[in-house]
């Protein structure tokens, strides 16, 4: 079975080559960017099944880099990882996709599960 | 009284003015009276002038008795008459008609009087030539010798001395011894044939003398009469012109007093009676300077002041609106500032905390992930000593990061909005928007929808993403808690009487929530989802944004039959503090 292909987005590099790393270890294709210019360079090259997406990043914001994403894969998954999450993104978010959400620090479990929810698969580890 | 302000000083004048024109008329009325009793007092003075003529020419005829001085009389008399034709109607009545008619009556009985006086003179003098002859006769027979001697010449001669001295006297000492004489004679006339004729013609005269006298007294009674009603009528009139002029001075005296006493009293009153109304204002506007804008003029004149007091209370009635409009406007400023500061603190407040929890929560997170590392690896190799105590470090550090999260999570709540941005919601679309968004999940669980709207129901004033949040939190949660169920919302007003509060029901099929638990929905971290399924603060969250926005929301549930949340949300929301 082909590994679940997971792109990390946050600028806090620690935080997602740990999180990279650690889904690693529990069998997904998780890689980890820090801006959105990568994000946009191997959504194109090497579209992922899901994004792990953070809401708050210098330049643009979450939900624009979602949008941008979604134009050339419209069916990409996404999990928002935040630290809280404002009502008006909230909205916007259930207005752009189906989004599930997480706040930070997220427990790795309730992650896999959603990734799993999200792309219609049963953990690969479990 | 319905009385003008020139109605009032015209009265205040006119009082006074009126007092002075009837002292005035009254005076010369008087004066014109006084002139007049004078014209009657010099009328009744001339007439008892001519009374006195006429009385100075019947002592002359008296005295003369011949003709001459009689028709000087006569002429008299009828120029007291003629004048007395020449005095107007008008005069008699006001001097007294009585006056003039018995003087009239007294004047024909004077003359008549003359007349008769006259006429006895005449026969007079007749008898005393007759006398006189006798006399003469008698004595040239006492003379001649040829009588009796009882008769003696000086009996004769001394009788007629008496004869003589009557006709010059006339007076009663005169007339006794004549008497005395007669009766002499008388005792003679057997003896004296010749001696009758002239004790006869002196008996007729001494009778025609006797019958002068009372005649001539008449006449100088009704002279003396005539005399007497001019002086009345002159006594009259004097006296009542000097009354009048005793009085008019009193009159004039009089209205001097009343004009001088009345005059101000009246112009006084006037003026206060006009001044009142005014002053009852002055006395107002002093009270409203000091304050009190509940006062009003009282309107007891109809006059001009009227229509001042009543647009001076107009007036005060706008002044007191916008007086109360303006401390309300102050007090609701007031309100607002505090609100303000309030939702500023909290606003500037939050702003910190989620700024503090932001920077602590993405290092947390890289601990979370690296702790979550080094379990996975540990987990992942062999055994080796210290494993066990090492992966028991691990989850102590894991714990107290959850710990943390708690804390930073519960910090980046203050992140809510504490304003409210009011938008005009229409509630029955906007329950359609909400359910729009949840339309997939509906759908996948083939829940049916069944909508029960009211549709005049006001629109709302509130903050429209909130709104969405609590409705979707409630209908998320309807959603999660059933497989193929029905889902009922109901919009209506809260009351028939009163259209502040709009009431939404939404009922659903589910399993229903456990009484005990009920209490507890609202409460934060409280949830009855698998552990990882739910928050346990869409609720809570639901709850503190309904009462933000002033509302306030209830649950009724019964297991295995179904729930229904009530949202009463007021048409025009108030930020209230929670």
């Amino acid at each position: 079975m082909k590994p679940v292909k997971v792109l990390i987005v946050d600028d806090e590099i620690e935080f997602a080559t740990t999180l990279a790393e650690r889904l690693r270890l529990r069998g997904y294709d998780a890689k980890a960017v820090y801006c959105a210019e990568d994000t946009f360079a191997i959504a194109k090259s090497d579209t992922p099944d899901i994004l792990l997406l953070d809401l708050r990043m210098p330049g643009m914001s979450g939900l624009e880099i979602l949008m941008t994403v979604r134009e050339f894969a419209p069916n990409i998954k996404v999990i928002l990882l935040t630290g809280h999450i404002d009502l008006e993104e909230k909205i916007e978010g259930i207005r752009i996709s189906n989004f599930d959400y997480l706040m930070k620090p997220v427990d790795i479990n309730e992650l896999t599960e959603k990734i799993d929810k999200a792309v219609g698969k049963q953990s690969n580890v479990g | 009284m319905n009385l003008k302000i020139w109605h009032k000083m015209i009265i205040g004048i006119a009082i006074p003015s009126f007092i002075a024109i009837l002292g005035g008329v009254l005076t010369y009325v008087y004066i014109k009276d006084v002139k007049k009793r004078q014209g009657f007092v010099l009328i009744a003075d001339d007439l008892k002038e001519q009374v006195l003529e006429v009385r100075r020419n019947e002592k002359n005829f008296v005295h003369y008795k011949n003709k001459e001085h009689f028709d000087i009389l006569n002429t008299e008399i009828g120029q007291l008459e003629k004048n007395l034709s020449t005095i107007s109607e008008k005069t008699i009545n006001e001097i007294g008609e009585e006056n003039f008619s018995r003087f009239r009556k007294t004047i024909l009985e004077y003359f008549n009087l003359s007349n008769a006086l006259f006429e006895n003179y005449q026969n007079e003098s007749i008898s005393t030539e007759k006398v006189r002859e006798e006399g003469r006769e008698l004595e040239a027979f006492a003379v001649s010798g040829k009588h009796a001697f009882e008769l003696s010449t000086n009996f004769v001669l001394h009788l007629r001395i008496l004869e003589k001295n009557y006709m010059l006297y006339r007076d009663k000492k005169s007339l006794d011894a004549l008497h005395k004489g007669l009766a002499e004679l008388k005792n003679l006339i057997p003896f004296c044939n010749e001696c009758i004729p002239y004790a006869d013609s002196l008996h007729k005269l001494i009778s025609l003398y006797e019958k002068s006298g009372a005649a001539l007294n008449e006449l100088q009674g009704a002279g003396n009469a005539l005399e007497k009603i001019t002086g009345e009528v002159a006594d009259r009139e004097r006296q009542k012109i000097n009354s009048f002029l005793n009085l008019t001075p009193r009159i004039v005296l009089a209205v001097i007093l009343l004009l001088c006493t009345l005059g101000p009293f009246f112009v006084y009153e006037t003026a206060s009676y006009i001044v009142a109304p005014i002053k009852r204002l002055v006395d107002i506007t002093k009270k409203i300077s000091e304050g009190d804008l509940s006062q009003r003029a009282a309107i007891k004149e109809h006059d001009e002041t009227y229509s001042l007091a009543m647009s001076f209370n107009t007036m005060l009635d706008h002044l007191q609106l916008m007086h109360q409009s303006l401390e309300k406007s102050i007090e609701l400023l007031r309100k607002k500032q505090e609100q303000l500061v309030e939702a500023e603190k909290l606003a500037s407040l939050g702003k910190f905390a989620v700024g503090v929890a932001h920077e602590i929560n993405n290092p947390l997170a890289i601990i979370n992930e690296k702790t979550g590392l080094i379990k996975d690896v540990i987990g992942m190799s062999d055994d080796f000593p210290l494993k066990n105590k090492l992966l028991d470090t691990l989850v102590g550090i894991s714990d107290s990061v959850n710990r943390c999260r708690v804390i930073t999570h519960r910090l980046l709540g203050f992140a809510r909005r504490t304003d409210i941005p009011v938008e005009i919601i229409d509630i029955n679309s906007l329950l359609k928007e909400v359910t729009g968004f949840l339309e997939k999940d509906i759908f996948y669980k083939s829940i049916k929808l069944k909508f029960n709207f009211t549709d005049d129901l006001p629109p709302i004033e509130s903050d429209k993403i909130q709104l969405q949040q609590v409705f979707l939190n409630i209908i998320k949660n309807a959603i999660d808690a059933m497989e193929d169920g029905v889902i009922e919302i109901t919009t209506g007003m809260k009351s028939r009487e009163s259209r502040d509060i709009i009431m939404v029901s939404i009922r659903d099929t589910g399993h229903g929530i456990p009484e005990e638990i009920q209490k507890n929905i609202f409460e934060p971290f409280f949830t009855t989802k698998q552990k990882g399924k739910g928050t346990g603060l869409g609720l809570s969250i639901t709850y503190g944004l309904v009462k933000r926005l002033g509302g306030n929301i209830s649950v009724k549930s019964r297991v295995n039959e179904g729930t229904t949340f009530f949202v009463e949300i007021p048409v025009k929301a108030e930020a209230v503090k929670v």
